[in-house]
């Protein structure tokens, strides 16, 4: 299948402009792709990455082409591609002389990590990461660092550590006008009060948050704040509630092909059924989360999760 | 081990065949060197096909493992690797059963998702909100339809959208690594394996694939020859990260002889007359074509004559200059000047550029449809790439306001239809 109609008038249009004004078609080609990946239209996205990489662009254009591409491969799951072509996009900011873009880099690179269970790669990053932001006086990518360290001490299992970085982070995002990232750091901090037994204040920043995201337009955002409403309503003990809010969530990260995404929701989703009694839609849940681990080649979560399917499925029988 | 005979997916043969032993030369160091991709590239009717045949025969020769594909039209890659499979399979003496077994099963799966995918109107009709498959009774029945060889992933995948997608986003690269690990196990008993693509800039979207996926994936002595109009950087600027692993071979001029021959073929015998056009062409293969395309507007090669002997743009420049003067008809002149701004020609973008009406528009694409400088287009028709890129820079420095309005017309013309399919389809970009 080709490209979309618009899609074909949209490049042809861009293309005949390149060689006059480059800067002006990436800077209109940047937004495009930013609406298709927003809509989790990625075969857009992958049409337009086609067409600039056969435009004779300057290198800092270049560099940003290669951008967008490393965050498409972290979205679909390729998170070694996307460090090498985040790399690659350093450079050549490197060599457009523009090195403050490198924490920026650093700090996406240092997330992949992350993401890989890599921490101690992603401390790296981010240490160098801050160090570049600080050193170029840009306080706000230095809040970007911050938050990206708040939530790998989360993950780390040390939410104490994460809470000062993330309400610094969020503070200045608030300044800045920044609403995606402010919730963004919101979201974070609610796990970081849920982690520390602090439930209610978790659910107010989970709320503000998904009121940012669904702002700023972002589905992607407002699908996690809602996913994590529905955990804290499990943890609650108000099944029917976090069934809802766990399902309106992963309609929409299914969509939108946030795979560890889905597979976390949907093993949340089981526990909810299975405490339901509906011990079919339970082993649904589970089976397909299982599987979703497996594709993604995330056996040990896919252990688990076989685990405690056969624990249940015991229970059941017994 | 014996050739194959020839298939239906092999690059055809062309009819007029002139030298070209430098190239096989090359072939030969390719074969044996570093490099995995070597890339053949040049301005259209300027012999790539020939020398893409020439190696695919001089390769078998000397016991390489061939396969090849015409990429033209666009081809997808799992279409693309079950030709060159198929293909393999006709080596006498090379088990390729044996070594493509695992592709063969990869393949298989692929083609079963595709066709249930299909059949049910793609995955959004398939699944769920929830991922979930909407009517697991018809699954069950399509898979038991299709027998054993519906495999146990198969059918975990078909009954999860999440890991569906996630299969399918990847199924180029599984496919990609199956079938070089099937070519690294035909390799073992011969002197390798080479594949070649032909009109390779008519790749598209297939370009990304080649460059990121099959390359790297190529075992130690498989080798990939990709001719088309433009050079691999030009492509993409991915190729670069390659460049250590690329031959960039532009097919360059022709030997006097070959020249010759290249002449008489188009009619000119005379031994004076191939003298005189050989001193402005010389085996230079874009100024052949060119002074054969004047010749044959002035009805003869006295035409070719006359020329400022500088360098090789500046030749084309002048015997383009010469082509549109005897064009005989006025508007398809304006249309060979100010077409190639346009990335592609079709009836509505030759009205665009001309401000003529969609009858007129219609009558002189027909027409430029029978020239010999343009070529077809996956959307219509298109001007040959380095007669484009004169023509082109002709216009912007000789004619800046005209260049100028040309683009802003065309740029009102494509923001329309853009317009148009965005409200067809419902939604923005």
């Amino acid at each position: 299948m080709g490209p979309s109609e618009e899609v074909v008038y949209l490049l042809a249009r861009l293309g005949l402009h390149v060689a006059d004004d480059p800067l002006a078609v990436i800077r209109e080609w940047g937004e495009h792709f930013a609406r298709a990946r927003q809509q989790g239209e990625y075969e857009t996205c992958r049409y337009l990455l086609h067409a600039a990489k056969g435009w004779p662009l300057p290198d800092h254009s270049r560099a940003l082409v290669l951008y967008s591409e490393g965050w498409l491969l972290d979205r679909l799951g390729y998170p070694g591609e996307a460090i090498k072509v985040y790399q690659r996009s350093s450079r050549l900011f490197d060599a457009a002389g523009l090195p403050q873009l490198r924490s920026v880099l650093l700090g996406q690179i240092g997330s992949l990590y992350q993401d890989q269970r890599d921490y101690d790669a992603a401390g790296s990053a981010y240490a160098e990461a801050l160090d570049a932001a600080t050193a170029g006086g840009d306080e706000h990518q230095r809040a970007r660092v911050l938050h990206n360290i708040g939530t790998l001490a989360l993950a780390r299992g040390a939410p104490g550590d994460a809470e000062a970085p993330l309400q610094e982070a969020a503070d200045v995002f608030g300044r800045c006008g920044d609403t995606y990232n402010a919730a963004a750091a919101k979201l974070a901090l609610g796990y970081v009060r849920e982690s520390l037994g602090r439930p209610a204040e978790a659910q107010r920043l989970f709320l503000a948050a998904l009121q940012d995201f669904q702002e700023a337009g972002d589905q992607h955002g407002a699908a996690n704040a809602i996913a994590s409403l529905g955990v804290l309503e499990l943890a609650h003990g108000d099944d029917a509630n976090a069934a809802q809010l766990l399902e309106q969530a992963l309609a929409v990260l299914t969509t939108l092909e946030d795979h560890p995404a889905v597979a976390r929701t949907m093993s949340n989703l089981a526990i909810v059924e299975a405490r339901r009694g509906r011990a079919q839609e339970a082993i649904g849940h589970w089976t397909r989360c299982r599987d979703l681990y497996l594709e993604i080649g995330d056996s040990e979560s896919a252990d688990d999760i076989s685990r405690r399917l056969e624990e249940f499925q015991s229970r059941a029988g017994g | 081990m014996r050739p194959r005979k020839e298939g239906a997916g092999t690059v055809a043969g062309p009819g007029f065949i002139v030298g070209r032993r430098s190239e096989i030369e090359l072939l030969d160091r390719f074969l044996l060197g570093e490099a995995t991709v070597l890339n053949l590239f040049g301005p259209g009717g300027i012999g790539k096909t020939v020398v893409t045949c020439m190696w695919q025969e001089h390769a078998r020769q000397q016991g390489v493992i061939v396969a090849s594909r015409d990429v033209a039209g666009g081809v997808s890659p799992d279409v693309l690797l079950q030709d060159l499979r198929d293909q393999f399979a006709g080596y006498e003496g090379a088990d390729a059963d044996a070594a493509f077994a695992e592709f063969d099963r990869r393949l298989r799966e692929h083609l079963i998702l595709s066709q249930v995918l299909q059949a049910s109107g793609g995955a959004g009709s398939f699944f769920t909100a929830l991922g979930q498959v909407k009517d697991p009774s018809g699954l069950a029945a399509a898979l038991g339809s299709l027998g054993s060889a519906v495999s146990d992933q198969v059918a975990r995948r078909l009954s999860n959208r999440a890991a569906f997608e996630r299969y399918w986003r990847g199924a180029d690269r599984i496919l990609a690594d199956a079938f070089c690990a099937g070519l690294a196990g035909l390799m073992g008993r011969s002197a390798g394996v080479l594949v070649l693509l032909d009109t390779y800039e008519d790749a598209g979207g297939l370009d990304d694939w080649v460059c990121r996926t099959l390359v790297p994936a190529l075992p130690p002595t498989g080798r990939i020859c990709l001719s088309g109009r433009n050079e691999l950087a030009r492509m993409s600027f991915d190729w670069a990260d390659l460049d250590d692993q690329v031959i960039r071979h532009p097919l360059g001029e022709l030997e006097p002889g070959e020249a010759r021959s290249y002449l008489a073929h188009y009619g000119l015998r005379d031994p004076q007359g191939v003298q005189r056009v050989l001193e402005v062409t010389g085996g230079y293969p874009l100024l052949l074509m060119l002074a054969r395309q004047l010749a044959r507007s002035c009805r003869g090669w006295d035409s070719v004559t006359g020329l400022e002997l500088r360098d090789r743009d500046e030749i084309a420049g002048q015997l383009l200059e010469r082509i549109l003067r005897e064009e005989p008809v006025r508007q398809l002149r304006d249309l060979l000047e100010l077409g190639p701004v346009a990335p592609w020609l079709d009836p509505g973008v030759v009205s665009a550029v001309l401000e003529c009406d969609a009858g007129e528009g219609r009558r002189l694409y027909d027409l430029l449809a029978r020239h010999s400088f343009a070529e077809r287009h996956p959307r219509g028709l298109r001007i040959h790439d380095k007669i484009r890129d004169l023509l082109l820079d002709r216009l912007r420095f000789t004619d800046p306001e005209r260049y100028a309005d040309v683009t802003a017309r065309l740029d009102a013309y494509f923001a329309r239809r853009e317009q148009q399919a965005q409200e067809e389809s419902g939604g923005a970009v």
